[in-house]
């Protein structure tokens, strides 16, 4: 059931990303265009975004557990020098590919074959991140999706 | 232009947050394709199922899409060489930092300072890609 959920709220998602075209790689292109000209559709989308998923948490403040079982996923707190090294890395990377990965795996529905590089990519990154950080080990636990 | 109307950028802008919403609410999971990506490489136990699942129904969304009316294909991609490096370093970057776009911008709804700070991070390394690639010649098509 709980990965039926899941399912369908991803394939909500990747319909949303789709309708509003906010998974195409030229996003960041459209933010600040060759020509100088503001695309501000894209902000506009992740703004309705937002705002919808911030009303439904203000509806629902009071659930302290998920409805089908298990925890919920905690906000880290506190920035850190790792959370901001990663996230200049991320957006680097994000500017020279076009894509992030929610991104590439919609595109990847559509068999753009650039999202499977990307996708291999990113997993080839994971790796040598956790071969470089954690000295070969995976990392056994505290993985906390944020992304 | 590659984005929808106005009217299916809200409207599809509203799914995402719909979606984001209805998986925390009903699941517990944070809607971040990067965490996601991640925890099928080795996480906390019960991870990786829900991981699977969302990264399929993302996967058939557009052929399910397809099979209901018309879809823009992906615009222009960027040439495999900026692909690669740029996924190495995304990857990278995710896993160091816990963090990745859509997860950060919520996680700043909730008020955390951390995502904040994350997604002025991104935006940074974003703009000094965007710099590099006016120096590099717009390198790739995108």
């Amino acid at each position: 059931m709980i990965r039926l959920a899941a399912l369908l709220c991803g394939m909500m998602c990747g319909a949303g990303m789709i309708l509003s075209g906010l998974f195409q790689p030229v996003l960041l292109q459209g933010f600040a265009g060759p020509e100088g000209a503001l695309d501000l559709s894209a902000g506009l989308g992740l703004l309705s975004a937002l705002s919808v998923a911030v009303l439904v948490f203000a509806l629902t403040r009071r659930l302290s557990r998920p409805y089908l079982g298990g925890e919920m996923e905690p906000f880290a707190e506190g920035p850190s020098w790792k959370s901001m090294a990663g996230g200049v890395l991320f957006g680097l990377g994000w500017g020279l590919a076009g894509y992030f990965p929610l991104a590439a795996l919609v595109a990847l529905g559509l068999f753009a074959p650039g999202a499977a590089i990307f996708l291999t990519a990113v997993l080839c990154g994971m790796i040598v991140h956790d071969l470089v950080v954690n000295q070969g080990g995976p990392r056994r636990e505290g993985l906390r999706s944020r992304g | 232009m590659v984005l929808g109307t106005f009217g299916q950028v809200i409207l599809g802008g509203a799914l995402i947050g719909l979606a984001f919403a209805a998986l925390m609410i009903l699941t517990g999971r944070l809607m971040s394709a990067s965490g996601m990506l991640g925890s099928l490489l080795g996480g906390r136990e019960g991870l990786a199922a829900t991981s699977i699942a969302f990264v399929a129904g993302l996967f058939i969304s557009p052929s399910v899409l397809i099979a209901l009316g018309s879809v823009r294909p992906p615009a222009v991609e960027a040439g495999w060489p900026l692909l690669v490096v740029g996924g190495l370093l995304v990857g990278f970057g995710a896993r160091l930092a816990n963090a990745g776009v859509l997860g950060s911008i919520y996680g700043a709804a909730q008020r955390s300072r951390r995502a904040v700070a994350a997604i002025l991070a991104i935006l940074a390394g974003a703009a000094v890609s965007f710099v590099l690639r006016q120096v590099l010649g717009a390198g790739g098509a995108a």
